[in-house]
């Protein structure tokens, strides 16, 4: 039985030596290959003074380098952290300071942010690095404490593992509130109880080519890749230029010939509306599945219509409860555009409850917050009591449930025949082309510039492509000229691409409600009649 | 007709006036400086289409035509 996500890699390097485990592009890697240079990569981690439980954080592409990486980092006990390494500096700087990994691994992709990052960081914080390959341990010098190439002179046999399946095995830090990104700590035992189910539900087996699409910072990517490597299959890279033109992702997931594509909802209405899937396009596929945020029905009808021999499923969970804690394979193409797609039923050793603001269970059919307990209840956020303490309740005289249970700010109901179905949030979190947002994370960075003397940020539905549109409300303060195009330049320096506004409106001063707050249902109807600029 | 530098002028106002990009260089890499990803490329098409008259046939598409304002406007020129 699998106790640590690392074997995976390992039983499947037993049984299927020269199975090719991961293609990208010219590149493969067997099975074999994957277990040797992780095996030879966590003994020079642990060569290089790395312990149980310290940090190493990756600042690189998800490339086949990338997954060896992380194997090498859960073999030698140790905890990853992959880094967005589209973000700038100042963002990826603020998660370096909170997880203060005692290693970085590099490659050339992330080595420019890395040493960006670590000119900000006094000398008692600066990490030891190590590349994954010589173009970028070239850049980094003498810092270097590993190189790649350092792999063939060290043994190639598996250090012996201390962590138990309840360690630690990755952080992945997600937008925060007050500005600062959070870390949700998430065992082994979290993933490998969900990449278990899903391999069976989904029914991936050794033949199966999967696709390898969402970046490593989000929690999908943690399916992907070991979902494909515990079933023995053939994960394929989706590369970084497929992302921007329509027509180079359709070629590659023909030619790749994908027989499961884990997509997400931004990337599916994309292609939808650029209609550059032909009827029964994709013969090879049979599964594909989204998460992240709702797909908008009228996109699933017209895949549904193209790919009549394909299986689609929704999976639906935050990343504190670990890849998904929902699913709902669509069992026929919806008829009405309006009919919602719902979240559907708990994932093996999962619980979703709905609860009135007492948190008592609510009658099927009202609608109340949605709380999740089960397997896939991460550990905390990492060293954060406060924010830990207040979405991770423990059963209490006010909480009548057994377990723990995760509070998800997500608002749902159970429908008569038992499916749950999303409504929306409850809080200033927005989905945003699949990321998740705290819309305080960007005010912070608006007031933090210097232009402004006042703004708001909200979220508006657009029912296209981007899901929802960030809307910046703003007063002009400061010196020199303020317009959207500046304001944008230099939030551009604190903030990922993603999280930038795209509808902006300008006052004098900001709408008030009465009791003298900022009236963001009045900037929400304003943006919603298009009268911005 | 347009000439090529006069196209490239106006796509650079398109990046600016319609989707609040500012590129700082005319000569810039628009794909290794991230100032095209994934998320402004498909409202970047849009606007050269309602822009130029034109319809993007997606199959003849090629990663390159964005590299730069002036290969952007040379997909235009050929386009429309």
């Amino acid at each position: 039985m699998t106790q640590l996500i690392n074997h995976y890699a390992t039983h499947q390097a037993s049984v299927r030596p020269d199975d090719i485990a991961i293609v990208s592009g010219n590149q493969k890697l067997t099975y074999a290959e994957l277990e040797d240079q992780s095996n030879r990569l966590a003994n020079l981690i642990i060569r290089a003074g790395c312990e149980q439980g310290d940090r190493i954080c990756l600042f690189m592409d998800k490339m086949p380098a990338a997954i060896v990486a992380m194997h090498g980092i859960m073999k030698a006990d140790c905890v990853y952290v992959p880094i967005d390494i589209t973000s700038p500096p100042p963002r990826v700087q603020r998660i370096v300071e909170s997880c203060r990994p005692r290693l970085v691994l590099i490659d050339q992709a992330g080595s420019k942010l890395l040493h960006a990052v670590l000119q900000q960081l006094p000398e008692t914080q600066q990490p030891m690095i190590g590349s994954m390959e010589l173009a970028s341990a070239n850049e980094v010098g003498s810092q270097c404490v590993l190189v790649a190439n350092d792999l063939q002179d060290v043994s190639a046999t598996a250090p012996v593992c201390k962590n138990s399946p309840s360690d630690p095995a990755h952080i992945l830090f997600t937008s925060g509130s007050t500005g600062i990104p959070k870390g949700v700590v998430l065992s082994h035992q979290n993933v490998t109880h969900f990449v278990d189910w899903g391999r069976e539900y989904f029914g991936i087996g050794s033949d199966d080519k999967v696709s390898g699409h969402p970046p490593l910072h989000f929690d999908l990517s943690t399916f992907d890749i070991y979902g494909s490597i515990s079933a023995g299959a053939e994960l394929h890279m989706v590369p970084a230029m497929a992302n921007l033109l329509p027509n180079l992702l359709v070629k590659f997931i023909r030619e790749s010939e994908l027989t499961q594509w884990f997509s997400v909802p931004s990337a599916l209405t994309m292609l939808a509306r650029s209609d550059s899937v032909a009827a029964n396009d994709f013969p090879s596929l049979r599964r594909l599945l989204w998460c992240g945020e709702v797909l908008p029905t009228p996109t699933l009808i017209h895949w549904m219509n193209r790919l009549p021999h394909v299986q689609f499923t929704n999976l639906y969970g935050p990343t504190e409860t670990t890849i998904a804690s929902s699913y709902y394979t669509v069992p026929a193409c919806p008829e009405d555009v309006q009919q919602q797609i719902p979240i559907g039923q708990p994932c093996e050793g999962e619980q979703l409850f709905v609860l009135d603001d007492q948190l008592r269970v609510v009658e099927q059919g009202e609608q109340g917050d949605l709380y999740i307990s089960g397997e896939g209840l991460s550990l905390e956020y990492w060293e954060d009591p406060v924010k830990s303490k207040a979405v991770f309740l423990k059963p209490s005289e006010k909480l009548a449930l057994p377990q723990k249970i995760y509070k998800t700010g997500d608002l749902a109901y159970q429908g008569k025949d038992g499916l749950f179905n999303f409504l929306g949030r409850n809080d200033s979190q927005i989905k945003s082309r699949g990321y998740r947002i705290e819309l305080g994370e960007i005010e912070t960075a608006m007031n933090a510039i210097g232009m402004l003397k006042d703004c708001a940020v909200v979220g508006v539905s657009t029912g296209g492509f981007e899901g929802t549109a960030i809307c910046c409300a703003f007063v002009p303060g400061g010196q020199g000229e303020v317009t959207p195009q500046t304001i944008r330049s230099n939030a551009a320096k604190l903030l990922p691409s993603y999280m930038l506004p795209a509808r902006w409106l300008t006052f004098d001063n900001l709408p008030k409600t009465g009791n003298g707050k900022t009236d963001r249902k009045k900037l929400r109807e304003l943006f919603d009649s298009e009268v911005t600029i | 007709m347009l000439t090529n530098t006069d196209l490239t002028k106006q796509i650079r106002l398109i990046f600016s006036a319609q989707m609040s990009i500012e590129i700082p260089d005319e000569d810039i890499d628009l794909l290794d400086s991230g100032l095209i990803d994934s998320l402004t490329m498909v409202d970047l098409l849009a606007h050269l289409e309602s822009s130029y008259g034109f319809t993007v046939v997606m199959e003849d598409l090629d990663i390159e035509f964005f590299r730069s304002l002036k290969s952007i406007a040379d997909y235009v020129q050929r386009s429309s």
